[in-house]
């Protein structure tokens, strides 16, 4: 991507959040974003993530060009291509891990039965296996965390955006999660992830820095955990 | 059994919230239930005046004083005295063709006294063949001849409520009654007939026509003759003859100058029929009001909740939902919502109206219990459209902004 702009208008006041951000991420990487708050990195991952939208400015994604997509196809994108996880889980509350995960698939239009099967292989694969049927308030923070991994992954994206994913877990809890991000990435994910902390930051083998909207920062990480 | 992912998806976005879905759906549930069980009602109330109509016979014919249309009731329902059908008129109709026998009416009210009992009540004055005519038998004692009539004997014969006021403890036959202070002896009781809504003959005293035209009324016309055909099938033939008989009696020539009405019951139960139909579609209109005070309140709540369902579509969107799924989502939440509100409210409905139809039958009322089709199927369409417009007013808002948006909605 490069040239992205984004500018909030909140009444009379206007942010500019992103002032010129170029940057090209390639597959299989494994990405770090970090900045104070307020430097515009969650609103460059939510742009990168097709949550949201650039005012001005080039990106290219699967080397084409994204501006001009309608809602249906951005739908399908962070259907099927990208998977994100939040600092806050966003489950829902009502449903079980299982039926958690099983949304996305919902939404793709896959028949019920393969649901199942993938989502349970999918909840297997972070660890949850005896956890499908419980409801998320009957989830630690780390599982929950695992739950909606679980659910980012289940339609197979190439790219997993993470905000902030450990931020409300416990460095127990935390370093489980980014171990489930590193064996992800082995395996050929895409991972770009915001975080705070250098800790977390470790885990990753690029880390960006942003300030006040523009990259101060980006080089590669030598000595990954 | 479990149900497929969307269902259970429908269910929780509505339980979520149980007061929410609760407080809708009670707005739904009041809503159709007023519906059904006024139109319900409306049409117990219609059976119960043609019912108590039918019950007195289909042979017969009633002549009022006064000229109507077709449709209208007679003048003298308004108050006017109309003093041209007389005892003599009476007299000539009972002797055309066809005719079994016929009662003249004349009536009156004023302060009735038994003794240390004393009501405020109707009296008429009726002929020998009352019994006959409105086929209301003697319990007790007996009725007063044709020969008594003529005579103006001050004899009464007393309906079973009206006995019940006068004489609640003793036997009253051969005691003495007073009438506008004037004394009547007791001769007869009649049997419970039940009342109607257009009159209680069972709260009536009935004196010799003459007695009463003479002693009680001071007047020499009559409020009513009603006439017993030999069958419905000879009804019609006979008005005729009696509406021709009167108006050489009366010296009319032309029918536009009647100075009477004469009226089947099939006429009349068209007539109550019409106003019946009226007042329900009026009762059905408050219903309707109410059904769109409920919808105000679903609107009020869905706005209420408007933060934490922008949340939920955020996700959704997030994940890869479409706007059409999103959309069809609140549809089927809708869908479920008024589905079970609605099938509460007909229960609901049908038990109040059968409630009311239960109470009114052991009272000794025709009522008849009925649940419209299409008060269901227009109750429940309108409260659809209500849950559907304005709940989808948030979601179609919320699928419209971008998924980070509305996950950060505030």
């Amino acid at each position: 991507m490069s040239g992205i702009h984004k500018t909030y208008h909140t009444g009379s006041v206007q942010a500019h959040v992103l002032r010129g951000i170029s940057v090209e991420i390639k597959k299989n990487e494994y990405v770090a974003i970090m900045g104070p708050s307020g430097s515009g990195k969650s609103t460059l991952m939510n742009i990168m993530g097709f949550l949201d939208v650039h005012d001005a400015g080039e990106y290219l994604f699967d080397n084409r060009p994204v501006e001009g997509y309608d809602e249906e196809e951005l739908a399908e994108i962070r259907n099927k291509r990208v998977g994100f996880v939040f600092q806050m889980f966003y489950l829902l509350p009502k449903m079980s891990a299982l039926d958690n995960v099983k949304l996305p698939m919902l939404y793709a239009n896959i028949p019920e039965k393969e649901q199942e099967e993938r989502a349970k292989q999918a909840l297997i694969s972070v660890g949850l296996e005896d956890r499908m049927h419980h409801k998320p308030n009957e989830l630690s923070g780390g599982q929950q965390q695992r739950v909606s991994i679980a659910r980012a992954l289940v339609n197979e994206p190439k790219v997993i955006f993470a905000d902030e994913p450990t931020g409300n877990l416990d460095t127990h809890s935390g370093n489980e999660v980014m171990e489930i991000f590193t064996r992800l990435n082995r395996e050929g994910k895409t991972i770009i992830m915001i975080t705070h902390e250098d800790e977390i930051a470790a885990y990753t083998k690029r880390k960006i820095i942003i300030r006040d909207g523009l990259i101060t920062s980006d080089e590669i990480n030598h000595s990954q955990k | 059994m479990r149900f497929p992912l969307s269902l259970r998806l429908a269910f929780a976005g509505i339980f979520e919230n149980r007061i929410r879905a609760f407080l809708t759906m009670l707005g739904i549930i009041i809503g159709i239930g007023s519906v059904v069980a006024i139109m319900a009602i409306g049409a117990g109330a219609k059976s119960l005046i043609t019912g108590s109509i039918e019950k007195m016979g289909t042979n017969l014919i009633g002549v009022m004083p006064g000229a109507a249309s077709d449709s209208g009731p007679p003048v003298s329902v308004m108050g006017i005295t109309i003093t041209t059908l007389t005892y003599d008129d009476a007299m000539v109709i009972k002797s055309l063709p066809n005719v079994l026998g016929i009662s003249a009416y004349a009536n009156g009210s004023g302060e009735i006294t038994a003794g240390k009992q004393s009501t405020d009540g109707t009296f008429s004055g009726v002929t020998a063949q009352y019994p006959f005519v409105e086929n209301h038998n003697i319990e007790k004692g007996r009725f007063f001849t044709e020969n008594e009539e003529r005579t103006s004997k001050k004899i009464a014969v007393l309906g079973v409520d009206m006995k019940e006021k006068l004489f609640p403890y003793t036997n009253p036959i051969g005691q003495d009654i007073k009438i506008k202070n004037i004394n009547f002896t007791v001769i007869g009781i009649l049997e419970k007939k039940g009342s109607s809504i257009v009159s209680n003959p069972d709260n009536q005293v009935l004196v010799p026509l003459n007695t009463a035209q003479k002693l009680l009324l001071g007047q020499k016309h009559l409020g009513l003759i009603r006439i017993k055909v030999d069958g419905e099938e000879k009804v019609p033939v006979t008005m005729e003859q009696i509406k021709r008989t009167l108006r050489y009696r009366h010296e009319i020539t032309s029918p536009e100058d009647d100075d009477f009405t004469v009226r089947s019951l099939d006429q009349a139960v068209d007539m109550l029929g019409g106003i019946m139909e009226g007042l329900q579609f009026f009762l059905a209109s408050i219903a309707a009001i109410s059904l769109i005070v409920g919808g105000i309140g679903i609107t009020n709540i869905m706005l209420m909740t408007v933060k934490e369902r922008t949340r939920e579509i955020g996700l959704k969107k997030a994940i890869g939902a479409t706007p059409v799924q999103i959309k069809n989502q609140f549809l089927l939440e809708t869908l479920i919502l008024t589905g079970i509100g609605g099938l509460i409210g007909i229960i609901f409905g049908s038990l109040i109206s059968w409630i009311i139809a239960f109470g009114a039958q052991k009272m000794g009322y025709t009522w008849n219990f009925y649940i419209s089709p299409i008060s269901i199927i227009i109750s429940i369409g309108v409260a659809f459209f209500v849950g559907i417009s304005f709940g989808m007013y948030p979601a179609r808002k919320a699928s419209k902004l971008n998924p980070i948006d509305a996950l950060r909605y505030e």
